[in-house]
């Protein structure tokens, strides 16, 4: 039943949720919310009931963002009303709240640079008078109209200028902050959490969270984010766990594998080990030789006849061609033997034939059979010939085989290359289960391909620099080239 | 020393000698003497040092003019803007191809970190680390450095800064902190081996970490190198130095055939006396209250992150210790002939904790005689957790110590770092709140940096862009002083003989490192398709001929990258994706068959069917324990009466559920048992009833333990012999199905909490809010379909957010653990 233990633990702390969930609550025959959600007779309604809420309640907690600060909002700074709603936040009475929220100094100073000697300069001056003084002005336009003209910038960028010209003092930068954390607002700029008071001024909406409902100061969200982190780490543990366990108990069920590399690649952020397992490595022979027909021997190894410990063996090679296709063009084929050597027996056993094999295809094949021993056959599959053609083999001229072998080399190299080019989703895959759980790009911040460094010389070309500079000067260099 | 009272000109003869160290107190005195009596005329005849008393009092804060304001000293600041530009060339974004360019190199601007291990045999005797890092890969790699010189008590002399990370042995052989490395989330696949005993410990386990994130994550490039490194090639500089007597020398060992591949920070030092290069400034700089901020933050995402979570273990494994303690009591304290119907016959073990590394290890169940677990082995376990939590109040102890050194180390580090980015013009962007904080600060320290270290070369007869390149770092450190303690900065350069030749020269009066960074731009034209096409129809064609090697290989798709990294790398993945189209393999990306995909839905769905009525009494104990009565009632209900054994369970802990509900005292059920006051309402009497008609025996020796035990205790016993979803399923198949889904829905659930647990507002957060952005991923913890469970972490947030503990007992079966005897 989702969104029960969330509706009734937040029910339990906020007066908000509260509010939303009487609000939105319909056909109650209990006295209260608690009641009404968890009466035994009311058991039918319950689920459509909680997923509601809880999506209630959660818009209800990420209220829009306030808006930006603008040059309408200096005139609304004089009025009672928000006056009385910053002297609030700002813990003062109503008419020192504009001494509690503005520097006088940098307007001043920035008013003289527009207008000079309309003030005297003091260091004790009103910030009220110096806020009517920026609202007034010659035919030209307002004082803050010409100051956001001689700087530059928009109306509606205001708050970039509040900042770094310093106009807000910074015990009233961090009550802002305060006030924006407890309207929900986040970590805005402080003059967004300006303008959003001044935009909510009066409003009883505007009390989203009452003071009653505590707060956590930065070491408790220390304490949360640890706590949060160690539950984060646990469950992967057990996810690694649960998946290793899921691929003992059934290795040919190939898609756990994959499984493995994605939540590598996309859960975990181990970009390397992902990619290995996705796309590097060796493929398993029975790839390799998709295309030809094979019959595998009755042979097993046991514990009394292991497979011996020797190269693998390629016999009764016999090429025969074919005529194929609409114009019965001649194409060239191989059928061998692959044996090996089981306990002390003196002769090999065949434990494979493998027909009509490109031959174009054979060399390779031939090489990464005999290059096997007997221990570095896979482990799954009931006879020898079955273990060999599930055993990785590093085989094929395709392009394929070949980039696999790139990766296998240089996955470092391919990582690095991805998350600096900004590839969100290096592999795409349709066939990995329960993915649609699990996320489908990568973890890292993107970033901008185009963003790049291009050295102009390397180390040889500089030390010729150099070299010339001194030559150039009439200067003797002495190149010392002994290691350190 | 200047302070309030003493005449201005002592105060301004004492600022013009002892520049740049100058206190704090003389400096914002002197200020406040100039506003007062003439703000427009000049304090000194000498304008730079009416320019340098405007620069020091905007860094300790004071609110100085903006350069071009009209003001006079707003123009004086204007004027002589040149005299405080920049020291350091700016900051560089790099990308897939200078990566490319340069992976032989270590640089501090590379996004990926060149890692040198400093070897002393076959011991690691130190760590450094170049680069800037992407923002994930710093975010593991500077808490754990951090962690290794808190541990090594090496803080005072070590640097974590930005770009360049450096951790060394201590001289003598300082006790280490135990610490168990995992404490600031590191890296979250590293298993530790073990818990440091002593400093080489600590930073072996630096490394061990360092190369289990480099093979995960692949952004990490290992080197190894001797221990004597940083030394030889200081040596081999200051060699040079002595002898550049006569004439300039260029040494530039790259010449010589193999250049080892070695590197360290050696200083730039001063011709021909050998001294490195270096400037004071006094310790008082740090009392502005913009770095004080910053420095609360700094130290919340360091010391007080370990603080807290040393102490989190502590206050765990006292409650573990503590639980334990009373099941024990509690087992004792059950008549022999109940023993077995209350606690079942045997435990399943399937967790065990491993007190050295204070962590739980799942491990394969195996099960165990409950009169031998709770009688003999639980104790045991007890006192493990008992010890561990001495342990921990024992690092606290230490930690605490370490930071309150009268060196104040943790403050000598910080303010490496921070000093550090801000001469360099560089980010510190580790959080929201520490770049917020950064950045205020240092626009108000940057300009008096930058103009006393160009004093500071001009004086010297030195270049500054000779001393700050892009491969330049400071280091601070710290001596006693005129006034105090002072700072002292150090310029270093990264030295890579393989990559950098050292320029010594008397008439530049210091050694210039110089390396392909001198000549990095910013890259400003696009690829080239042309290229771009032509080096990849190499590669393509590589596949066309016959007996291709590797090395043809790697040329041709290093040449494709090169073109154009972004295209190049998706056109590797890509063929390597429509590779599998036809497979039937493990090992490759293949795409199984749509009947394939069938196949794992028809083993989950088997296994789904045969454990459902185990899953729904598991359920309704999660949500008994948070208190989720609805879900309990459905839980239980589908539970059902087919199997007893399940039947009388579900029943029972519905009456408890009821019991609870009508208003009933968890903490004493006798009412429950007697069936009278809450216990005896209709909904109650009715579970009683289906309890009594699946197993009476059953329900008459639960009832009568609530004599002697809270309801809580009784309840997490109905969970008791309640054995693990994967028994049910003999079927293979099945089994791996369902494991691979929890598995991979437990990965989701780690994402979730992680992410919501990253909305939480750093400087702090109103408790509804933080529970309404963490609530819904800790719902799910409890109660998904398929990863839901009761786990500690989840407990202890759920019971910070709402003020409350469990409703009451453990839920479901708690952790039954091996002691690893």
């Amino acid at each position: 039943m989702r969104g029960e233990i969330y509706v009734l633990s937040l029910l339990r702390v906020s007066e908000l949720a509260d509010n939303v969930v009487t609000e939105h609550l319909r056909d109650s025959v209990n006295s209260n919310a608690v009641a009404e959600l968890t009466d035994p007779e009311r058991q039918h309604l319950a689920g459509a009931r909680y997923e509601y809420l809880a999506d209630k309640i959660t818009e209800a907690f990420q209220p829009p963002p306030p808006p930006r600060f603008t040059e309408a909002n200096f005139l609304d700074l004089l009025q009672p009303i928000v006056q009385r709603e910053l002297a609030r936040v700002l813990g003062c009475p109503p008419e020192d709240a504009l001494a509690s929220l503005l520097d006088p100094i940098p307007i001043m100073r920035d008013l003289d640079s527009i207008q000079p000697s309309t003030l005297p300069p003091t260091l004790d001056a009103d910030v009220e008078p110096l806020l009517y003084a920026l609202l007034t002005g010659p035919a030209n336009g307002h004082a803050v109209t010409r100051i956001r003209q001689r700087y530059q910038f928009g109306e509606n960028d205001w708050g970039t200028y509040l900042r770094t010209r310093r106009w807000l003092l910074d015990s009233a930068i961090d009550l802002l902050h305060q006030e924006a954390t407890r309207r929900g607002w986040g970590r805005v700029e402080p003059s967004r959490a300006l303008a959003g008071l001044i935009a909510h001024a009066g409003q009883p909406t505007a009390e989203r969270l009452g003071p009653s409902e505590g707060h956590f100061d930065a070491l408790a969200i220390v304490v949360l984010r640890r706590l949060a982190a160690q539950l984060a780490g646990d469950l992967r543990e057990e996810a690694e766990a649960s998946i290793s366990s899921a691929i003992a108990k059934a290795p040919t069920m190939t898609g756990l594998i994959k499984l493995r590399g994605w939540i590598d690649l996309y859960e975990r952020n181990s970009l390397a080990r992902g990619l290995l397992k996705l796309c590097g490595g060796t493929v398993p022979l029975r790839r390799v030789i998709a295309h030809a027909e094979r019959s595998v021997k009755q042979v097993y190894a046991t514990y009394e006849k292991p497979i011996r410990n020797e190269n693998l063996t390629v016999g009764n090679v016999n090429e025969f061609p074919r005529r194929e296709g609409l114009l019965r063009r001649e194409q060239w084929y191989v059928t061998f033997d692959v044996q090996c050597l089981l306990g002390d027996d003196d002769e090999p056993v065949t434990i494979l034939t493998i027909t009509r094999l490109p031959r174009r295809d054979f060399p390779q094949v031939r090489g990464a059979i005999e290059r096997l021993h007997g221990t570095d056959l896979s482990a799954v599959g009931d006879t020898v010939g079955d273990r060999l053609l599930n055993t990785g083999v590093s085989a094929g001229n395709d392009l394929q085989s070949l980039l696999r072998g790139y990766i296998e080399r240089h996955c470092a190299l391919v990582a690095q290359t991805i998350v600096l080019a900004g590839i969100q989703q290096p592999l795409t895959a349709d066939d990995v289960p329960w993915q649609r759980s699990l996320r489908d790009h990568l973890r890292y911040i993107p970033r901008n391909p185009d963003q790049d460094v291009v050295f102009q010389k390397d180390l040889a070309e500089i030390i010729d620099e150099v070299r010339e500079h001194y030559r150039d000067t009439g200067r003797d260099l002495v190149i010392d080239s002994e290691p350190p | 020393m200047a302070e309030p009272g003493i005449p201005i000109e002592i105060a301004r003869d004492e600022f013009a000698r002892s520049r740049p160290v100058v206190s704090r107190g003389l400096v914002l005195n002197l200020w406040r003497q100039w506003q007062a009596i003439a703000p427009d005329a000049w304090l000194f005849d000498d304008p730079t040092q009416n320019l340098a008393l405007l620069l020091h009092a905007r860094a300790h804060g004071a609110p100085v003019p903006q350069p071009g304001d009209r003001s006079t000293q707003g123009r004086l600041l204007r004027d002589m803007e040149h005299l405080y530009e920049p020291v350091a060339p700016a900051p560089l974004i790099w990308g897939p191809r200078a990566n490319l360019c340069s992976a032989t190199s270590p640089a501090i601007e590379s996004p990926i970190l060149d890692v040198w291990i400093y070897r002393d045999g076959a011991l690691p005797s130190g760590v450094l680390i170049i680069g800037d890092a992407l923002p994930e890969i710093r975010a593991q790699v500077l808490p754990a450095a951090f962690l290794a010189s808190l541990g090594m008590g090496t803080l005072d002399t070590d640097m974590v800064n930005n770009g360049a990370i450096r951790v060394e042995l201590p001289l003598s052989g300082r006790p280490a902190l135990k610490i168990p490395v995992n404490l600031l989330g590191a890296h979250p696949g590293f298993l530790p081996a073990d818990v440091p005993d002593n400093a080489r410990d600590a930073i072996q386990q630096l490394v061990r970490e360092l190369r289990d994130l480099a093979t995960a994550t692949g952004l990490i490039r290992l080197h190894e190198t001797e221990a004597d490194t940083p030394a030889r090639l200081h040596q081999a500089i200051l060699d040079r130095a002595s002898r550049a007597a006569a004439h300039p020398v260029l040494w530039a060992s790259v010449a010589s055939e193999p250049s080892a591949d070695m590197a360290a920070l050696v200083p730039y030092v001063e011709i021909p006396d050998g001294s490195a290069l270096q400037m004071r400034f006094s310790g008082t700089l740090l009392d502005a209250p913009a770095y004080q901020k910053l420095e609360r933050i700094y130290r919340r995402a360091t010391i007080e992150r370990i603080k807290t979570d040393v102490t989190l273990r502590r206050d765990r494994n006292t409650q573990e210790a503590e639980r334990l303690d009373r099941d024990h009591e509690a087992y004792k304290n059950t008549p022999k002939e109940s023993r077995v119907a209350i606690w079942g016959p045997t435990v399943l073990l399937d967790v065990r904790y491993d007190p050295r590394l204070d962590r739980e290890i799942h491990v394969e169940p195996k099960e165990e005689d409950a009169e031998k677990y709770y009688l003999h082995a639980v104790p045991g376990l007890a006192n493990n957790h008992r010890k561990t939590a001495e342990l921990m109040g024992r690092i606290l102890d230490s930690i605490v110590a370490a930071d309150e050194r009268p060196d104040a180390p943790v403050r000598r580090l910080a303010a490496a770092r921070l000093l550090d980015a801000a001469v360099r013009g560089g980010n510190v962007t580790d959080s929201p709140s520490l770049t917020a904080a950064f950045d205020t600060w240092a626009a108000q320290v940057r300009p008096m940096l930058w103009l006393e270290w160009r004093k500071t070369l001009t004086d010297a007869g030195i270049q500054s862009a000779d001393v700050f390149t892009h491969n330049t770092i400071v280091h601070i450190g710290q001596s006693d002083g005129e006034w105090g303690r002072d700072l002292l900065m150090v310029p270093h350069s990264v030295m890579h003989p393989r990559g950098t030749a050292a320029l010594v020269d008397r008439r530049r009066r210091v050694t210039v490192y110089l390396d392909t960074a001198r000549t990095a731009r910013a890259l400003d034209q696009p690829n080239d398709p042309a290229q771009a096409e032509d080096a990849w129809r190499r590669v393509v064609e590589l596949a066309t001929v016959p007996g291709t090697i590797e090395a043809d290989v790697d040329l041709a798709v290093n040449d494709a990258l090169l073109a154009d990294p972004a295209k190049a790398v998706r056109r590797v993945l890509d063929t390597l994706t429509d590779a599998g189209a036809d497979s039937d393999s493990a090992a490759t990306p293949a795409r199984s068959s749509p009947e394939g995909r069938g196949a794992f839905d028809a083993a989950l769905e088997k296994a789904i069917e045969a454990t459902s009525r185990l899953r729904a009494m598991r359920r309704a104990g999660v949500a008994l324990s948070r208190w989720a009565p609805q879900t309990v009632r459905a839980s239980v209900a589908a539970v059902g009466t087919e199997n007893p054994w399940l039947g009388v369970r579900a029943a029972l802990l519905e009456a408890a559920l009821e019991y609870l509900h009508e208003g009933g005292d968890p903490r004493s059920p006798a009412e429950l048992a007697a069936g009278i006051g809450p216990g005896g309402t209709e909904r109650v009497m009715a579970a009683l009833h289906r309890a009594r008609e699946q197993n009476s025996e059953y329900t008459e020796q639960w009832l009568a333990q609530l004599k002697a035990v809270d309801l809580g205790a009784a309840v997490s016993r109905l969970q008791l012999g309640v054995p693990p979803l994967e028994r049910l399923l003999t079927d293979d198949e099945a089994r791996a199905a369902w494991m691979s889904r929890v598995g991979a829905e437990t990965a989701r659930l780690a994402r979730l909490i992680e992410e919501a647990a990253d909305t939480l507002a750093e400087d702090g957060e109103p408790i509804p809010v933080a529970l309404a952005k963490l609530g819904a991923a800790l719902e799910e913890s409890f109660l998904d379909e398929f990863a839901g469970a009761n786990r500690h972490a989840a407990h202890d947030l759920m019971a910070i957010l709402t003020g409350t503990e469990r409703s009451f007992g453990q839920g479901t079966r708690p952790p039954n653990r091996d002691d690893g005897e």
